[in-house]
């Protein structure tokens, strides 16, 4: 088992000779046109972050995304809850769940700038339809799968429906349900930005879709660190919120989760 | 010696059949629209053909993707708008200008008609004080970046105005979503290139503002605006092909100027299919007098399209006219 300095100190060399690689091929393997350098990167990142004009742009994204996300992932989780202990209401929307998951979002997309207009709105809509099918599959295959032998001890043993739901249901989905927050996060800033690529006046996407518009190979892969950047932090916050709701699993298993993710 | 003769007959019919086998030629356009006009023509009229061209046309949807695949070497040409050669120059990319297809600015102005009769406009209102009644409005273009959205910098500067503090600039994207962003009044002036705000005139709620492709604009009386454009080491080495390009695209032009628009838009229709007839026909109308007739690229086009990229403070270096085009392939 690694512990987690020499596992951070492991993922920092990783990350160091994938930029040392990036810098020593531009300009030697790789014409730096198309993908610029870290070192110019980083300059122009400390650029937009000195003056300040990357902030109005993330805080954009992140309110869609979040906004969406909170949205999507509530009526995911709740729909998922709900038709997993509803059988028969399963069985008469599996249809129409299923041909509404088939139908590419992405592609959705220019149709929700022209329903929802050109500002956020559009975007977060966009977002929520995304998350809220990643979180719907998720929670209501955790539903199905409660282990049915340890909810009919809990009923010889005279627990009430609420009681069985709090101490086997719940804590019986809460993995799946982070695995689908987990899975959804990083669709819910893709589908913000490519609502932003279609019509935004603002946004990391505009920034990006701005700084290639103009040959700006630099800029455009400054917003997308940035991006990257936001990502690995959100994903960071989610294992923690799941360590916290999982606290009552054995330790040595909560260990293992974590190394491997 | 029999041998010999069969051998040197059969190289001799080789190279007969390959020289007359047309030359595969690649280009790319942004969209399907009437500034792609000497493109549909050349192929639909046969003019490629008779160069022995056979030239595979891909829109991107969109502009940006044309200029980098030919930057990447992936095609052959790309007739775009010129501006992308001297923003790819500013990053270290050259490229070069063979021959200019439209040099007259292709975009239009459309205002939404419940602005334009709060600003009192009309469309025959003069243009300076249409500019004029842009102040505290919300100005919708294509995409960040894009030819809308310089021009539009370009014109509010003119008029005095800071963009973004007295006249609001966003994106709303092309064809459907442009016209959603108007009709549902999210922006209140936007522009493009016909027939888009044809489609929002024709369709009731939006009026005519600045009509570029009939020079409305006196101070922008040439532009780069569809251009065949090629790498340094096409020019370098494919000289024969390039002037069998401009020579078809030209015949396009020429051709489009002796016949009657119906005619023009007749002969558009297989690569414009989406399009209905009337608006087919009205953007003909728009682009004919836009179209070059010798393909020449003129100094003072590159002159003012470098004023308008300055002007919205995205060019940090002008470039020289003899960096990015040249006028050697034209018909003689």
């Amino acid at each position: 088992m690694i512990n987690r300095t020499r596992l951070f100190l492991y993922r920092l060399i990783f990350g160091l000779l994938l930029l040392g690689f990036w810098e020593l091929s531009s300009g030697r393997l790789i014409d730096p046109f198309w993908v610029s350098s870290p070192s110019l990167v980083f300059v122009y990142l400390y650029g937009v972050i000195a003056d300040g004009s990357i902030f109005g742009h993330l805080a954009i994204t992140l309110y869609e995304t979040f906004t969406g996300f909170f949205i999507g992932a509530i009526f995911g989780i709740g729909v998922g809850f709900a038709l997993g202990r509803r059988e028969m209401l399963a069985q008469i929307l599996d249809p129409y769940v299923v041909a509404f998951n088939g139908i590419p979002r992405i592609a959705l997309a220019p149709l929700f700038i022209i329903w929802f207009g050109i500002g956020p709105t559009s975007k977060f809509i966009l977002v929520v339809s995304v998350v809220f099918f990643l979180t719907f599959f998720n929670t209501y295959a955790g539903v199905k799968g409660v282990d049915a032998e340890l909810k009919n001890i809990l009923r010889i043993m005279g627990a009430s429906e609420r009681q069985m739901l709090m101490k086997v249901t719940l804590p019986s989905i809460i993995p799946w349900i982070t695995t689908g927050l987990k899975i959804s996060l990083p669709y819910a800033i893709v589908a913000a930005v490519v609502g932003e690529f279609i019509a935004a006046g603002k946004g990391l996407g505009y920034l990006i879709n701005y700084n290639t518009s103009l040959f700006s190979t630099t800029g455009a892969l400054g917003g997308i660190l940035v991006l990257a950047f936001v990502v690995v932090v959100c994903n960071e916050a989610i294992n923690r919120a799941e360590s916290y709701l999982l606290r009552w699993r054995p330790t040595e298993e909560r260990k293992s989760e974590g190394e491997l993710y | 010696m029999i041998n010999l003769a069969i051998t040197i007959l059969s190289l001799g019919c080789l190279s007969l059949a390959h020289a007359q086998a047309p030359k595969k030629v690649k280009i790319t356009i942004p969209v399907i629209a009437h500034s792609m006009t000497p493109v549909f023509l050349a192929q639909n009229k046969g003019f490629f053909a008779d160069e022995k061209l056979e030239v595979d046309v891909t829109s991107t949807n969109g502009g940006g993707p044309d200029i980098r695949a030919l930057i990447a070497g992936d095609v052959d040409f790309s007739f775009t708008t010129g501006d992308n050669v001297i923003l790819a120059q500013q990053e270290g990319k050259k490229l070069v200008i063979v021959m200019t297809g439209l040099n007259r600015l292709f975009i239009n102005w459309a205002m939404h008609k419940d602005v334009a009769k709060s600003k009192g406009v009309t469309e025959s209102t003069p243009l300076a004080e249409k500019i004029k009644a842009l102040k505290g409005l919300t100005v919708g273009v294509t995409n960040p970046g894009a030819l809308t959205a310089h021009l539009a910098a370009f014109v509010v500067r003119k008029a005095g105005y800071n963009p973004q503090q007295d006249v609001n600039i966003i994106p709303v994207g092309s064809g459907p979503t442009w016209l959603a962003a108007l009709e549902n009044r999210k922006v209140d002036v936007a522009l493009t290139a016909p027939p888009v705000p044809d489609t929002a005139i024709s369709r009731g709620f939006a009026i005519l503002l600045i009509n570029n492709a009939k020079g409305e604009d006196p101070s922008i009386p040439e532009f780069l605006m569809e251009n065949l454009i090629a790498r340094p080491e096409t020019v370098a080495k494919e000289g024969d092909t390039i002037r069998r390009m401009v020579r078809a695209l030209t015949r396009a032009n020429q051709w489009a100027g002796q016949n009657k628009a119906e005619q023009v838009a007749d002969t558009l229709k297989p690569s414009m299919a989406t399009i209905q007839p009337d608006l087919l026909l009205a953007g003909v109308q728009s682009v004919l007098p836009a179209l070059s007739k010798d393909g020449r690229t003129s100094e003072r086009s590159v002159q003012i399209t470098q004023d308008i990229l300055e002007q919205a403070g995205i060019l940090k270096k002008r470039v020289a006219f003899s960096e990015i085009v040249t006028n050697d392939f034209l018909m003689k």
